[in-house]
């Protein structure tokens, strides 16, 4: 079983490269992704094309940016899983990390939500980053304490 | 910590090494290393138990207690 669980780390790992290659590709690629975005919404007459282009600029940025560093902080998890060192100060590292990143960006899409972004989707992603932040946050609790026990079982001989 | 482990007091009097120890007693060198040299958090009955018997002796004679400072403890030079 702890073999199955390695090789599906290193399974995962893999997609978690791919994922982060996509998302540099999409942050390289920002200026026509916002003006393909553009030519899909304009379509209502009051459509004001600057007042949303530096929106989604911003939006889509901020959350390339975050998705990018939560990215790398899952990758070096499994890494850490795949190498058979799960119980580590890097895995809490990790996860807190990933915690305060989510959790900011929750913040941000709140913040969006009081400027001009008022879609519910928005405000269900706000929500969605602030509840995995504080559940990574609360495992990151979980792991520093399998941390102590696995260091008190190593030293026990 | 105040429990120190006199091991290597007693391989000596008993003129076993460590690589035989470890091996007579079955627990890997790095993990004997780690008892001899103070560095175990805690040792198991079973261990205790296993050096006893391969060094013909008894726990007093490989565990020492010292008290320290920390343990609360007013320590009286005589």
């Amino acid at each position: 079983m702890k073999q199955n669980a390695s090789k599906l780390s290193r399974v995962l790992e893999i997609v978690v490269w791919a994922l982060m290659g996509l998302t540099v590709a999409m942050l390289i690629a920002l200026p026509w992704v916002v003006n393909l975005m553009m030519d899909l919404n304009s379509r209502s007459a009051d459509w004001d094309p600057a007042f949303w282009e530096i929106r989604y600029l911003i939006t889509l940025g901020v959350s390339g940016v975050a998705a990018l560093i939560m990215l790398w902080q899952a990758r070096t998890l499994l890494h850490n899983a795949a190498k058979g060192e799960i119980f580590s100060m890097k895995t809490v590292r990790c996860l807190k990390v990933f915690s305060v990143e989510a959790l900011v960006t929750s913040l941000f899409y709140v913040a969006m939500l009081f400027f001009g972004m008022t879609k519910f989707s928005v405000g269900i992603i706000a929500l969605a980053f602030a509840l995995g932040g504080l559940i990574a946050w609360v495992f990151a609790g979980f792991f520093r304490e399998a941390y102590e026990y696995k260091q008190e079982n190593d030293m026990t001989i | 910590m105040a429990i120190m482990v006199n091991l290597d007091v007693m391989m000596a009097k008993r003129k076993v090494g460590l690589t035989e120890l470890s091996e007579r007693v079955g627990i890997t060198l790095a993990n004997l290393s780690i008892l001899k040299n103070n560095r175990a958090k805690a040792v198991r009955f079973s261990t205790l138990n296993a050096i006893c018997r391969e060094l013909n002796c008894q726990p007093g004679d490989i565990l020492e207690y010292i008290p320290t400072a920390d343990d609360g403890l007013e320590i009286i030079e005589d």
